[in-house]
């Protein structure tokens, strides 16, 4: 598509909401399933234990993420179990499993979950090397499964293209690249020169490339005048931050994540790289809202994984993550992170679909019922409204993003509570029926439906 | 020479260079997370000496995350955030070695020793802070606490029946050291010309510290760290020679050589030889010392996730490996204080035998095996353990190798030779500091220099009485070794992160084997296994002595050879001073440095390798090492090469800065020891005596971690629990002593479905009353356990 249009209408065709206000994805929708009791179930429900079986990362690098996907799914299930379980009978158990064995393992760790311990639900995964191993094997097993994250586009596209059993709800992960990408065009529209700086492995190239597509669609006139491209496990990053400060860019785009961040922006503090130039980050505030250090420049793009930060949407507009944060920090002593959020969030879906199933077919009803009433739920959870694509499976609910702030509340920086910006997933992800492209089909779908804004 | 495998060695070597690693080709399909994280969790550590005043001066300026050695805020109210660990630091003993305290009993039994050693112990017993009454020489510190602890009790209370008010005439007694000092009430103090009897306080690290970092890491004695062992260095020389001198030294060379019939044989052999050493009172064990070692816990700017052990403290492999900064995910700079100056030379072979060589060893070097820090059996590293088929003696294949004494040289052991253990190892190569990869040739050449160094009786520079005790272990118990194949084992994330790893698989035969009461019998699945799906045994205690493993390339080890023979210096300090050379210090010293450099281009010239590496190593091969070794020194400016998760980045005289070495190839993460940071404990909470058994419920202390600190809980483990790790690291450990005060049966429970642990009551043959010594052991910590005796009448038969 050629036909150039005006950059800040099409932002605003696009949703982007940018501001205080909750998102238009939380306000537009009536709440349909919630955290709320359900009524007396219908027919006789068994007593017998439900189990989950729940894997993530216990240790490792990414276990600061899947810790807490494991406290929500465990906190919603304390919840559930005090008021007598599903449909108030069936108490459930959790099986817990290591998704650092690799990939292999875990396969195998869901076939003996099915087979040996006869769980009745698969959930958690944080890693996308993961999703695509193990959706086709949920699959084969007719396990009923909610991946939390495991977020690569890869999973629906092509390993899992037709999914019945298999669902996730996180944003997919070009959501991650394209979000940061309209959060640039929206704040800083007059950028024109852009350095990068992503881990050289297939997170960073994603959203490389939605950063570029969008950059090619919504600031036509930017160039990359720098790449830095830090292998896996680089300590200094100097040597990336004096190219990228040598090529004197308006903006730095990094996806560098975890402690590599904390690495990368204590060095580039020491080199005055936040005074040189802009700077927007997918990650800096996703992997846990303690990991970073007041010493945090305020004013940086960071990226909550285009999914939920706990300060979003704003404890006194949105009761539901207001309930949800304080019950998670009595539990836990911290705050969540997007996957916590996500483990609480895909437990009470289930809870839910469980309870419209039982209504429309009474006593336990089967896993093709409670199917049906996952497919095309708008669920109102902790982070808004998530809606499940029937075709896909996938859960979608507006990606947002924002600026880094300093408030006396906390001890780390957060959200600025100001400048929060929303973006309906549906805008910046490809429809139903798009034909599956490379690198994703989001992308392609970009490149070919977007309009090319006027500068 | 046939290697023991069909491929040859050298297509070995091909394969190891040509191996896979790292990172493949980028897809869609990987997410943001990478699973895996080479090597540990500070990108730098920095250790400093600093004297206890400049560590507390710095303590809230982050100038020192932890500090080794004696408490800085000792006689000072601390900090809220000097957080402290603590171990066993030493034993306090008692040594009638006055010229007026000889035995007056006619026999020389030394009875009246033993009653004025409880007078002595009666008057100086109180806790104190950090020492505590113990008057017998294994303590909960040690592993092998729970089979003396009948004894220990015994011992304690006839201490605590005798005169412990110090009652009677007064003996006199010096001391030695302060705390001693401290300890003898003051009519009880010697004048300097005479005394009837010696206070010390002698140091675990002086007693056995050069037995738990042997040469290189290569090798270490599993009974370093057992009470039972520490007895017998503390008391044996003190025995008067004749019979029970005798009977001692014979019951030690069985427990070091596993001369006895099983685990309850050697349980009574090891209490027989500390009652033994014990009964003549001329050596007195009076309590142990504790010592708290401290680290910044501040939220920000401190340390978290702090393993220590529990006889060393943060003197410890696990320390580096566990310690992560509190304002860091992962990455960051830690800033270690020691009190102790770096005084030995850095040579892993003959030095880096003080407080500063040690610390700075456990983060450049990489072991095996790393040393359980809270008891139990060691902990795989960088080899895992396959089960071993074996029951009892067991055919060494012909083509199995031995290396030959002086030349080292490997020759097949031949037919007809039997071994009585036989381990299986995998041992996981990876890149070196100077970027070679590693291979055969370097895990066996350990097993050549411990032969090329035997005992020499010319006495050339190529011997040295040190470096020969090191390595006598394993040419001890050595019989054969045979490289059976090497595997390639994968870390699959998916997709694009792949990680690939050669994995040599070397059947080692040993002559000895031990019987430990405390390995589970089925199979168990090594949580810490490179690949879950190698199935690994828990190594047993033999696994330290002789495993196929160097953290030294060939080549610097070669170094390290060729100039102790050539006089440029050598590997220990007193054999330094006997020959009036260099003490041999790859790092610090500039002329040995030069000479060293002079060697390796020479070397590299010639493409020098030994001739017991010839089949192992092509001349193609060495050329590249020696040449990566001279790029690496003309680099870094030393030739501390290791193939360890820190490399030496610089220098000075009170100071080493090392560099995290995450290298793709490195195939130990950060979070894998991370357990060992919370040594938790499971507790007896209920007995129920069915008759022929005894059914025991248990609670566990479960961690849960938050932002960045944690809770440690108790909580009861019920049927119902779904944490199937928890229920495999806990076990219940018993031993039932007889009438006779003989052990008649030891082993260890699993937890059973129901929740419970079942004690086997049945066929105790003898009537009367037994003891049943019971104690849980979670993930392998057996320190300090909570200890609970039942009686037991049996009827017999």
């Amino acid at each position: 598509m050629t036909d150039k249009v005006d950059r800040r209408d099409f932002l605003r065709s696009l949703g982007v909401g940018f501001g205080a206000a909750v998102g238009a994805g939380a306000s537009s929708f009536p709440i349909i399933g919630t955290a709320q009791a359900q009524g007396k179930p219908k027919g006789s429900i068994p007593s017998t234990p439900y189990k989950i079986g729940h894997m993530t990362f216990f240790t490792g690098p990414a276990a600061v993420l899947g810790e807490g996907m494991y406290k929500g799914q465990v906190l919603a299930v304390e919840e559930i179990n005090a008021a007598g379980g599903f449909l108030g009978k069936r108490k459930i158990e959790v099986i817990k499993a290591d998704e650092a064995a690799g990939t292999d393992a875990n396969v195998k760790e869901l076939r003996r979950m099915k087979l040996q311990e006869k769980v009745d639900f698969f959930c958690g995964i944080t890693s996308s090397g993961n999703t695509p191993a193990l959706g086709p094997v949920a699959e084969e097993l007719k396990v009923l499964t909610i991946f939390v994250d495991g977020c690569t586009d890869f999973l629906f596209d092509k390993a899992v293209p037709n999914p019945k059993y298999v669902f996730r709800i996180t944003n997919i992960q070009s959501a991650d690249g394209a979000a940061c990408a309209l959060a640039v065009a929206q704040a800083w529209p007059t950028v024109r020169r852009v350095a990068h700086i992503h881990p050289d492995y297939s997170y960073g190239r994603n959203v490389f490339d939605h950063v570029g597509i969008v950059f090619k669609k919504l600031l036509p006139k930017t160039q990359v005048v720098s790449e830095g491209w830090p292998k896996l496990g680089t300590t200094d990053f100097t040597s990336h931050i004096t190219k990228a400060i040598g090529a004197k860019p308006d903006l730095l785009v990094t996806s560098v994540w975890g402690g590599d961040y904390l690495a990368l922006y204590k060095q580039a503090l020491q080199h005055g790289l936040f005074d040189k130039m802009k700077v927007a980050t997918t990650l800096a505030l996703a992997v846990a809202p303690h990991a970073l250090g007041k010493d945090h420049p305020e004013g940086v793009i960071g990226g909550v994984h285009a999914n939920y930060h706990f300060t979003y949407p704003p404890k006194d507009r949105w009761p539901l993550n207001k309930t949800f944060i304080e019950k998670y920090h009595a539990r836990w002593k911290e705050y969540p992170n997007f996957q916590g959020e996500g483990g609480y969030t895909a437990t009470y879906m289930l809870k839910t679909a469980i309870e419209k199933a039982n209504k429309l077919t009474g006593g336990w009803p089967s896993d093709e019922a409670i199917i049906s009433q996952l497919e095309g739920m708008m669920y109102a959870g902790p982070a808004g409204y998530t809606y499940i694509r029937p075709d896909n499976h996938q859960g979608y609910k507006d990606a947002i993003t924002g600026f880094t702030k300093n408030v006396k509340e906390y001890p780390f920086p957060i959200l600025d509570p100001e400048r929060v910006i929303t973006i309906p997933i549906r805008n910046i992800t490809a429809p139903p029926g798009w034909p599956k492209g490379e690198p994703t089909s989001t992308y392609t779908w970009i490149d070919k439906t977007w309009p090319v804004a006027k500068a | 020479m046939n290697l023991g495998v069909r491929t040859p060695a050298r297509a070995w070597a091909a394969a190891l260079v040509g191996g896979v690693l790292g990172v493949a080709a980028a897809t869609a399909r990987a997410g943001h997370e990478s699973p895996f994280y080479p090597s540990f969790y500070p990108q730098e550590i920095r250790i400093e000496t600093l004297d206890p005043a400049a560590a507390r001066a710095g303590w809230g300026k982050a100038r020192v995350h932890a500090y080794l050695g004696a408490d800085p805020f000792s006689g000072v109210t601390p900090p809220a955030e000097a957080a402290s660990v603590q171990h066993l630091h030493s034993f306090v003993v008692l040594t009638f070695d006055g010229a007026s305290s000889q035995p007056r009993s006619a026999d020389g039994g030394g009875t009246d020793w033993c009653a004025n050693a409880g007078r002595v112990i009666g008057a100086l017993a109180r806790d104190t802070g950090d020492f505590v009454v113990h008057p017998y020489p294994v303590t909960p510190y040690h592993s092998d606490y729970l089979q003396h602890f009948d004894l220990a009790q015994q011992a304690r209370a006839r201490v605590g029946g005798g005169a412990a008010d110090g009652a009677g005439a007064a003996l006199r007694i010096r001391s030695r050291g302060e705390f001693a000092q401290s300890l003898i009430p003051a009519r009880w103090k010697a004048p300097a010309s005479a005394w009837d009897a010696t206070l010390e306080e002698i140091e675990l690290d002086r007693l056995v510290g050069a037995e738990r970092a042997a040469a290189g890491g290569w090798s270490t004695a599993p009974w370093a760290r057992q009470g039972w062992y520490q007895a017998h260095r503390l008391l044996a020389g003190h025995l008067p020679d004749g019979a029970r001198r005798a009977a001692g030294e014979t019951a030690s060379r069985r427990l070091l050589s596993g001369d006895y019939g099983g685990p309850t044989q050697r349980i009574n052999l090891e209490r027989s030889l500390v009652s033994t050493l014990r009964a003549g009172c001329e050596r007195m064990v009076v309590g142990y010392r504790l010592r708290g070692e401290r680290y910044n816990s501040e939220y920000s700017i401190g340390a978290e996730n702090v393993a220590f052990d529990s006889q060393s403290g943060f003197d410890s492999a696990v320390f580096a490996r566990t310690v992560k900064l509190k304002d860091f995910i992962w990455n960051g700079w830690l800033r270690l204080g020691i009190a102790a100056r770096p005084a030995a030379a850095w040579n892993p072979l003959g030095g880096m035998n003080d407080g500063f060589g040690r610390m700075l060893w456990h983060a450049v070097g990489d072991p095996a095996l790393l040393p359980a820090p809270h008891g139990g059996r060691d902990i795989a590293n960088r080899v895992s353990v396959g089960r071993s088929p074996s029951a009892g003696a067991v055919a060494i294949p012909p083509d199995a190798l031995m290396p030959q004494p002086s030349s080292g040289e490997l020759r097949p052991v031949g037919a007809g030779r039997n071994a009585q253990r036989h381990i299986r190892y995998f041992a996981v190569l990876s890149s070196f500091h100077h970027g070679a990869r590693g291979g055969v040739a370097d895990i066996v050449y350990p097993y050549i220099f411990a032969f090329r160094w035997a005992v020499d009786p010319t006495g050339s520079a190529a011997h040295d009485p040190s470096v020969a005790r090191s390595t006598a272990l394993v040419r001890q118990w050595l019989a054969g070794f045979k490289v059976v194949r090497v595997e390639e084992q994968a870390r699959n994330y998916g997709a694009d992160l792949k990680f690939s790893y050669q994995v040599p698989v070397v059947d080692v035969y040993l002559n000895h084997r031990l019987g430990d009461p405390w390995q589970r019998s089925r199979a168990d699945l090594s949580p810490r296994a490179l690949n879950p799906d190698l199935r690994s045994a828990e190594p047993g205690e033999e696994a330290s002595i002789a495993p196929p493993w160097s953290t030294l390339p060939w080549e610097v080890v070669v170094l390290m050879e060729e100039a102790v023979r050539r006089g440029v210096a050598a590997f220990s300090e007193a054999e330094a001073r006997r020959r009036r050379v260099p003490w041999l210090d790859l790092v610090r010293d500039r002329e040995t440095g030069r000479r060293l450099a002079a060697l390796v281009e020479s070397f590299g010239r010639e493409a020098y390798r030994p001739a017991a590496l010839s089949e192992l190593v092509t001349a193609d091969e060495a050329r590249e090492r020696w040449a990566a070794l001279a790029r690496f020194h003309a680099q870094h400016g030393h030739f501390l090469v290791t193939n360890g998760p820190y490399r030496l980045k610089s220098w000075s005289a009170n100071t080493a800065v090392l560099e995290v070495f995450r290298d793709l190839s490195y195939p130990v993460g950060l979070g894998t020891f991370d357990d060992l940071a919370f040594p938790l404990k499971a507790y007896i909470s209920r007995i129920e005596n069915r008759g022929a058994r005894l059914e025991l419920r248990a609670e566990v202390d479960r961690v849960s971690r938050f932002a960045r600190s944690y809770d440690v809980l108790r909580v009861a483990l019920g049927a119902a629990s779904r944490e199937a790790d928890e229920r495999d690291r806990l076990e219940c450990r018993y031993v039932i002593v007889g009438p006779d005060g003989r052990v008649v049966r030891a082993g260890v429970e699993a937890l059973n479905k129901a929740g419970r642990f079942v004690v086997d009551l049945g066929k105790l043959a003898a009537p009367g009353r037994y003891q049943v010594i019971t104690a849980l052991v979670l993930g392998g910590n057996s320190v300090n356990p909570e200890v609970r005796v039942f009686e037991h009448r049996a009827a017999g038969g």
